[in-house]
């Protein structure tokens, strides 16, 4: 059986332009992803503001189109943006946005706004359903006939999940679910996903920056920096033991009630993706970088020792000819 | 539901000019165009003037009534269509500039910029030299004013719409183009538009004026609140009730028509309720 979704070498670009008379600016805003989501699995991705989540999510969703590469979801290419083939697809492959006041219409009550996809897919039922999908979500039936202001905020991420899953889609794609809802509430959150996750068998990329999200939710987690995909395992794995120099100082970052030691600090400027360092992106920054990490770019590669699928040269032992 | 008595007072009074422009027939006392030369410039009641006419006669001896009556049914015709128009045209030009981007973005661009430059006088000069004056082209050609303002607003806020936000989640629930703009743009940028047309409504009373009195708006001897102000301009000293009935009118209906489009933009946004 294939994989539900398979993305191969994504690149997406866009232009932009310095001052009125300023250069074109190349940007890379993805560069060279590939993903592979197997049926019922959720996969974590993760990395700080501006490294190409969001982008390859919607890469991946087909809401964009990419520069190149390409996106098979269910063994087929999906189909051009806007196409009425596109269109139909909607139904298969959803999206649950970080701002869900932002994402719902200040207009229609959340019943109004559930139903509509049934009304765009062409299917009967809607009110009955409607109640159902309040049920699953958490929400009692009477919030249909509620506007979305009137609901707090972890009220409208369960709405929009709702109208997310009303036509059953077999992926589901977060980007940032929780990071716009506050700390106690991103817990209900996470554990509503993670139940339905697996009530539905659903395909998941978990878009996030925070690491202990993910690794709540993900079976397997891929970290990215700067349009790429540097590291990829399991969670409690990566977590525990980070292969990449980044993943090593992203976990070192996170808090830990009574450690006060051993907080490794990223030195130098966050990353530009329109001026990409030559070599390995990231190692301006990196505490072990050495001769080869800047002319050449380190391959995402299982690792010889433990299989761990990592793009660095130390950490694949290729740098050990020099001394550091 | 609740109405302030301001907006009591707004609606009332547009109603009472839209039924009198439905009846102008029935509620004038006299026809506008009927002479009475014995009674040229009478003064209105309360100024020494007859129940015969309650708002004075003009130089010619016309009750200013019942050409009062005649002059809000036409400019309400004009103002309404014009205003009309030019929502439609430019909110359609801005939906389709946002959605297609490109080429066609840029050439309503074009359209917009050329209208905002161009004085609409030497606009209006030319197309009525050359296709002469008729109430329809006249009304289609004022509706020309203006509606780059509306293409402006529904392009930029059906961009920003569609860069993040619901119509972004629309679209990716497989939503048709139709659907995006009909049932949730447009909705959601209505109170923009609505303040919008009221504010270029008392503009259209005025423009429809300045052209009248130019001689190349409404003709003689149909009248209009304007060029009932233009012709009444001569005898401002003498007479000025011939000018100050329809000036009157036009304050009063324009700040009607402002108060209740203002009243209209809360009432449709459920958040303010």
């Amino acid at each position: 059986m294939t994989a539900l979704l398979e993305a191969e070498g994504l690149v997406r670009r866009y232009t932009m332009r310095r001052g009125l008379l300023g250069r074109q600016v190349e940007l890379r805003a993805v560069d060279g992803v590939s993903l592979r989501l197997e049926r019922g699995e959720t996969l974590g991705l993760v990395g700080e503001s501006g490294c190409g989540k969001s982008t390859t999510g919607r890469l991946v969703l087909g809401l964009e189109a990419p520069d190149e590469g390409t996106v098979r979801f269910d063994g087929a290419p999906v189909p051009p943006v806007g196409s009425a083939a596109w269109r139909a697809q909607r139904a298969r492959m959803q999206m649950v946005f970080q701002d869900p006041l932002g994402a719902l219409d200040r207009r229609l009550t959340i019943g109004t706004q559930i139903a509509e996809p049934f009304e765009i897919h062409g299917m009967a039922g809607a009110q009955d359903r409607v109640a159902g999908l309040l049920r699953d979500v958490g929400l009692r039936e009477d919030f249909a006939a509620r506007y979305p202001h009137e609901l707090s905020g972890g009220q409208r991420q369960r709405a929009v999940l709702a109208r997310a899953l009303a036509t059953d889609p077999a992926l589901l794609v977060c980007d940032e679910p929780i990071s716009a809802l506050d700390v106690s509430v991103q817990a209900q959150v996470m554990n509503l996903l993670i139940d339905l996750q697996a009530e539905r068998r659903l395909t998941m990329l978990f878009i996030s920056h925070d690491l202990r999200a993910v690794r709540q939710v993900s079976h397997r987690v891929a970290v990215m920096y700067l349009g790429r995909i540097v590291e990829e395992g399991e969670p409690d794995a990566v977590l525990r033991d980070p292969a990449h120099p980044y993943a090593q100082a992203l976990v070192s970052a996170i808090p830990h009630p009574g450690r006060t030691a051993r907080r490794q600090v990223l030195q130098g400027d966050p990353p530009n993706p329109a001026a990409r360092p030559p070599g390995c992106a990231f190692h301006p920054r990196c505490p072990v970088a050495v001769g080869l990490c800047r002319s050449v770019v380190p391959e995402l590669k299982p690792r010889a020792s433990d299989g761990r699928r990592v793009a660095c040269h130390v950490a694949q032992g290729e740098a050990m000819g020099e001394a550091a | 539901m609740r109405i302030p008595p301001l907006v009591a007072l707004a609606l009332a009074w547009v109603v009472l000019m839209l039924g009198v422009a439905i009846l102008a027939d029935a509620a004038a006392p006299y026809s506008y165009t009927a002479l009475d030369l014995r009674a040229r410039l009478s003064p209105p009641i309360g100024f020494g003037g007859t129940w015969a006419h309650p708002l004075g006669t003009d130089e010619l001896g016309r009750d200013v009534l019942s050409r009062l009556v005649h002059s809000i049914r036409m400019s309400l015709l004009i103002a309404f269509g014009a205003c009309i128009i030019a929502a439609v045209l430019g909110t359609a030009l801005g939906f389709l500039a946002a959605h297609f981007r490109g080429a066609v973005e840029h050439v309503v661009l074009a359209l917009v910029d050329f209208q905002a430059s161009m004085p609409f006088l030497v606009l209006a000069l030319s197309v009525l030299a050359f296709f002469g004056n008729s109430l329809p082209l006249f009304i289609c050609l004022l509706g020309l004013h203006g509606w780059e303002r509306y293409a402006r607003i529904s392009r930029g806020l059906a961009i920003s719409a569609g860069a993040q936000g619901y119509a972004a989640a629309v679209r990716q629930l497989g939503a048709s183009p139709l659907r995006i703009y009909g049932r949730h743009i447009l909705p959601n940028i209505a109170s923009t538009l609505i303040v919008s047309m009221t504010l270029a409504f008392p503009e259209i009373v005025l423009l429809e004026s300045g052209l009248s009195f130019l001689g190349l708006g409404v003709q003689p001897p149909a009248t209009s609140l304007g060029s009932m102000v233009g012709y009444g301009r001569e005898y401002l000293t003498r007479a000025p009730w011939v000018l100050l009935a329809p000036s009157i009118t036009i304050v009063v209906t324009t700040l009607a028509v402002s108060i209740l489009g203002d009243w209209l933009r809360d009432r449709l946004d459920p958040t303010l309720r």
